[in-house]
């Protein structure tokens, strides 16, 4: 099992919202792809998943707000 | 540290993209270093998956003035408009060279804006809470990027001559705000060629980069 975290994203940016997952919990992901859509003031940008298996639980939905290294997803 | 510095001449957004498309997996694979595009769009409003359809004020407008809309784009940001006498400056880079740090990354845009604007006597800053450059409460350039694996696409609109009433067809960034221009500002046009020099003498020092290679690609 892993978890997917909001990385650090330099200075002055602690937070970022999900767009949109390109995922749905159940489904086989692997190590590498785009999971989800991340969106900041200016950027957007896609987190992947750290381990191929199956989405277990997305933490964070479609326009939630999220901390840096904060957990987004849960692989297993 | 090297960038490439690619000049696209007039060339629609589409076809554009597509260019960035194919520069940034070449940099994702290492097969080039930063690259800067320039270029200049026909009339063009894009906006990003945020957009609410409600920023778009004139619908008539865009359809009988032959006006592009490109919808979903990949960029931070919302609706805003592209068109002749906009200096638009697509910034591929690459930032596991440079920190992982993309809020540096826009910091340092910004600061290259700004630092290009007071070359030719143009006063303007970066607001807090608001995205662009700013020359007093009317914005001048609007920033917006899209990050893949670390390595960015999409980047700035400068408006040097751009005709601003095509602003009043939208809600720019989803703001009610009033956007101005280097030409409105000085009272003057300028040309493009030197605004851009100036731009890549300034991100030069901004970025330390140590060597430029100038390629022109016109396309039709």
């Amino acid at each position: 099992m892993a978890e997917v975290i909001l990385p650090e994203l330099g200075e002055g940016i602690d937070k970022a919202t999900v767009s949109y997952w390109l995922f749905e919990v159940g489904q086989p992901v692997k190590e590498g792809e785009d999971l989800v859509e991340m969106a900041t003031d200016k950027a957007v940008f896609n987190v992947p998943s750290t381990i191929t298996g199956i989405l277990k639980q997305k933490v964070a939905q479609d326009g939630d707000e999220v901390k840096v290294k904060s957990v987004l997803a849960v692989i297993e | 540290m090297r960038i490439s510095v690619v000049d696209l001449g007039k060339i629609s957004f589409q076809k554009a993209f597509l260019r960035q498309l194919d520069i940034q997996k070449q940099v994702l694979e290492g097969e080039v270093s930063h690259t800067l595009v320039f270029c200049e769009h026909p009339h063009t409003i894009t906006s990003t998956r945020r957009t609410d359809v409600n920023n778009i004020l004139d619908h008539r407008f865009i359809l009988d003035n032959n006006v592009d809309y490109v919808m979903g784009i990949n960029r931070g940001g919302d609706i805003t408009y592209h068109g002749p006498g906009q200096l638009m400056g697509y910034m591929i880079f690459d930032l596991r060279n440079l920190g992982r740090d993309l809020g540096l990354f826009l910091r340092n845009m910004e600061s290259s804006i700004i630092k290009t604007l007071a070359a030719f006597n143009i006063e303007a800053c970066s607001k807090a809470g608001f995205r662009g450059v700013w020359a007093g409460d009317k914005k001048i350039a609007s920033i917006g990027i899209g990050v893949n694996k670390w390595v960015t696409i999409h980047g700035f609109g400068l408006n040097v001559n751009t005709e601003l009433k095509f602003f009043e067809i939208i809600r720019p960034c989803g703001l009610d705000i009033k956007m101005t221009s280097m030409k409105k500002e000085l009272r003057g046009s300028l040309n493009l060629g030197l605004v851009k020099k100036e731009f890549v003498r300034v991100l030069n020092g901004i970025f330390n980069l140590d060597s430029l290679n100038l390629t022109c690609l016109k396309e039709a």
